[in-house]
């Protein structure tokens, strides 16, 4: 179980700064909630904690600096899933799943007895034992989402970063991957969630982080973040913050200029 | 699992279908030789038969083989790395910078002083054209990738066109049909040295690039979170497909749509998955300019019908076909 | 007028035309075709012919260039031809039609030649030529020579009659019909594209020569040649396996076998040379 940690941590594209100097530690066991408005650099920060882009600063993952982890290594490490869920070929939805163990098969190898149990495994906790012979591109946008999160799960690695997995979905399918990434963190893994639907964040994530024009403006528990200030300032809404027996509610109200 | 029942069944017949496919090509020529003359006269010394048999044909079928999984393998790859089903060596214009390459190294002499300068000029030019569409690579769209490719093409084409009009050679400017279309008559196995140790490097570059190129069906930035890295990736592609397309297209000219043809045929029977693609596809490739070959000696066996011809009529109409279909996706 | 007067003027009327009679044969003569301008650098008298075609300079494809490096070029463009005023223009049937149809449209008397593609066609055209000129006793003197030449070289026969392919580069041959095929069978030899009823020129395929086994292939000169593709064939291996004598391509100069000339009889002698070489006095092979 690792943590991540950046320190000075800054993005460019181009000439253009996307991230400045930013300053976070995430221990093992956190769901974070990585949220802000559209243009604030959440995937770009996804994508540099993930290893896939260049940066400046320092990324950590445990005591390992995560420059000085081999590429398979770092696949070991973190899973990541991308916005885009695009698939080119009509494979199968197993070979999808499949995928997520690339990084743990040494290479001219088959699929090991462990592969095929970790595969077994995610298949049966997601529900996708009826879709596996099934075209992945054939499928609608939540079985796709599950299908994509089953592979991020094969992977099997302490620390999973997803850039809005629940966009786009239906409301059950939303509160479904919430509740099995709440379930990987409550095991002690690392999840870190980039979300437009603030009231998603504020229920499920036991931790924000609040991310405008590149830098971090708030980050602790739900309530201390998404304070009518920061929603005023950030959002530019306003909106009513209430509780019930499940957790935060959130609903935004109106438009504050 | 029945899946991999059905590839290994795919892999055994296509295997089969290639072996065939030499035999008979094998047994078709000119000589009047009857077919177990011929095979006989492969295996044995029987004079004038063997010389046929072994410095004409078996070059020939020997090069059908290797320049169409060539052509497959490339294909395949290409297709699967830029996520594309419209592209292969001929769309990109690999095969034309690659001729353009050769016909340098032939019409200056340097050729002839250095037989090895052919396969290294076609590599090169081959090189040209590749870089030029990675450069514009994963994040072009359909369209932007084969205007990039028919301007490559055509650039590449005219240069060649206009070399061989500037050479001094009267014979240049009727070769200028051989270099865009492509034909395997009168080779030797002096060829096929030349151009064997290429084609089997650019071939197992592109082999090593199976998983990979699995990872990139669900994109760029999943394929690289994966463990591997894109860097590397494309520069075994380029570098494989400039070593095999080069060498293909400096001892027959440019031949297209063999790979675009191919892998968009066999991708349903391998599942779409790319790693398995990629050995379909050079075994299919081989059957279909096997197959080529052999209709180009038999419809017009006295004259020298291009190869070329042969698979741009099959292959054009499947490329309009493909490009109807895929209308609405097209950006 | 008095009748003296008048007789003198009926007798240099008469003159006149006689004169004018003799003055029949052209003054100015362009010639725009390779054939046709070597026709003319042999039989033309002097000054008469006034231009040639560029290619007649060229060593390559001319037996007389160093003659015709003497007068004025011209490449068969119709302006060109206008501005040398001739009285006659010699032409090939290959010739631009464009060209040809203009000059006639302004006037001007077009003589058109046909490729010589035998023998009988050289002493034809050569006798055509001489007509046309005015210099018959010259063509005909030429006529007879050339004819005395070939039968002189028919009657040299050996012990046998060698198997030749005429084989150029691009793997084409010439078979039954053309003029290279009546040079190399007078020459004492055969030719396999005419023994395969090849017609015209045509493609000689590798296989067909490689099982007959030729005695010698009949060809380009490549050493003299700019590189390309097409000799790519004279080196592929089973072509130098195949051919018995070893000897690499026996060159025939295009010169002698583009248009067909007095000259021409020269490369048949080169030919029956090469078979002497081949069979041998005693009937051996060298």
């Amino acid at each position: 179980m690792s943590r991540l940690e950046a320190r000075n941590l800054s993005v460019s594209l181009g000439d253009r700064e996307i991230l400045h100097q930013i300053d976070l530690t995430i221990p093992p066991g956190s769901f974070v909630g990585l949220i802000g408005p559209n243009g604030a650099g959440k995937s770009t920060l996804m994508r540099a904690l993930a290893g896939l882009i260049a940066f400046s600063g320092e990324i950590r993952v445990g005591d390992r600096s995560l420059g000085s982890l081999g590429g398979m290594e770092r696949a070991r490490e973190i899973a990541y899933m991308a916005q885009s869920r695009d698939i080119a070929w009509p494979i199968s939805v197993e070979d999808v799943v499949a995928l997520g163990r690339l990084p743990h098969r040494p290479p001219f190898t088959g699929p090991s007895q462990r592969d095929r149990d970790v595969i077994e495994r995610v298949v049966t906790e997601l529900e996708l034992a009826g879709l596996r012979a099934r075209r992945a591109t054939e499928l609608s946008g939540g079985e796709t989402a599950r299908v994509m999160t089953a592979r991020v799960l094969a992977q099997d690695t302490d620390i999973i970063i997803a850039d809005e997995p629940t966009a786009g979905l239906d409301p059950a399918h939303q509160l479904n991957l919430m509740k099995i990434f709440s379930g990987l963190s409550d095991r002690g893994r690392t999840v870190i969630v980039s979300l437009h639907e603030l009231g998603l964040a504020a229920r499920w994530c036991r931790r924000l982080l609040l991310l405008d024009q590149g830098q971090i403006r708030a980050d602790g528990a739900p309530e201390e973040v998404l304070t009518a200030e920061n929603l005023k300032s950030v959002y530019h809404i306003d909106a009513f913050v209430g509780r019930d027996a499940g957790g935060l509610l959130l609903v935004p109200t109106g438009v504050s200029r | 699992m029945t899946i991999a029942r059905g590839y290994s069944a795919l892999m055994i017949a296509l295997v089969a279908l290639v072996l065939v496919l030499m035999a008979a090509s094998l047994v078709v020529g000119p000589a009047t030789i009857t077919p177990f003359e011929a095979l006989r006269a492969l295996f044995r010394s029987d004079g004038a038969a063997t010389l046929v048999m072994r410095e004409i044909r078996l070059p020939r079928t020997l090069l059908a083989v290797m320049i169409g999984g060539t052509l497959g393998i490339c294909g395949a790859a290409l297709q699967s790395f830029l996520r594309n089903p419209l592209a292969d060596s001929g769309v990109l214009g690999i095969g034309a910078t690659a001729a353009l390459g050769a016909v340098v190294a032939i019409y200056t002499g340097l050729a002839a002083a250095f037989p090895l300068a052919l396969p290294l000029f076609a590599l090169v030019g081959a090189i040209l054209s590749v870089l030029v569409v990675l450069a514009l690579g994963g994040s072009a769209g359909t369209t932007t990738l084969i205007l990039a490719g028919i301007a490559v093409a055509s650039l590449a084409s005219a240069l060649t066109s206009l070399a061989l009009n500037l050479s001094p050679s009267p014979y240049a400017a009727l070769e200028i049909v051989f270099w865009l279309l492509g034909s395997l008559s009168d080779r030797s196995m002096l060829h096929v040295q030349l151009a064997a140790p290429f084609m089997i490097l650019g071939w197992l570059l592109i082999a090593a690039l199976g998983r990979p190129l699995d990872a990139l069906t669900l994109g760029h930035d999943t394929a690289a979170s994966l463990g591997f890295r894109m860097s590397r990736v494309r520069l075994l592609l380029v570098l494989g497909t400039a070593s095999c397309v080069g060498a293909a297209t400096a001892v027959a000219g440019s031949i297209s749509f063999v790979g675009l043809v191919v892998p968009h045929m066999l991708r349903p029977l391998v599942g779409g998955k790319a790693s398995r693609l990629l050995p379909a596809s050079w075994l299919g490739g081989a059957s279909l300019l096997l197959a080529a070959d052999l209709a180009a000696r038999l419809v017009s066996p006295a004259k020298d019908l291009k190869l070329g011809v042969v698979t741009a009529l099959v292959g054009a109409p499947f490329f309009l076909a493909l490009v109807l279909k895929s209308r609405g996706r097209l950006t | 007028m008095r009748a003296v007067d008048a007789l003198i003027a009926f007798v240099l009327l008469i003159a006149g035309f006689g004169n004018a009679a003799a003055d029949e044969s052209p003054r100015r003569v362009v010639s725009m075709n390779l054939c046709t301008d070597q026709l003319a650098l042999y039989l033309a008298a002097p000054g008469q012919l006034v231009s040639v075609s560029y290619l007649s300079h060229d060593e390559k494809a001319s037996v007389l260039a160093a003659q015709a490096s003497r007068l004025p070029v011209n490449h068969g463009l119709a302006e060109e031809v206008f501005l040398l005023h001739p009285d006659l223009v010699l032409a090939g049937t290959f010739t631009s039609r464009a060209s040809i149809e203009m000059l006639m449209r302004l006037g001007f008397r077009v003589e058109r030649f046909d490729p010589e593609s035998s023998l009988d066609d050289i002493r034809s055209n050569i006798l055509r030529m001489g007509r046309l000129l005015g210099r018959e006793a010259e063509a005909r003197r030429m006529a007879d020579a050339f004819d005395a030449e070939i039968s002189s070289i028919r009657q040299d026969r050996g012990p046998r009659t060698p198997l030749g392919a005429a084989y150029y580069a691009g793997g084409l041959t010439s078979g039954l019909g053309t003029l290279v095929n009546e040079i190399i069978t007078t020459a004492g030899w055969r030719n396999l594209a005419a023994e395969l009823g090849i017609e015209g020129m045509g493609l000689l395929p590798l296989e067909l020569i490689v099982m007959n086994r030729p005695d010698a292939l009949i060809g380009n000169n490549q050493k003299e040649e700019e590189p390309s593709l097409a000799f790519q064939n004279y080196s592929h291996p089973a072509l130098i396996a195949a051919v018995r004598a070893g000897t690499g391509v026996t060159p025939l100069p295009e010169r002698y076998t583009v248009c067909g000339t007095p000259a021409t009889a020269r490369v048949i002698r080169q030919l029956v040379d090469q078979r002497r070489r081949l069979t041998g006095p005693a009937g051996g092979k060298s």
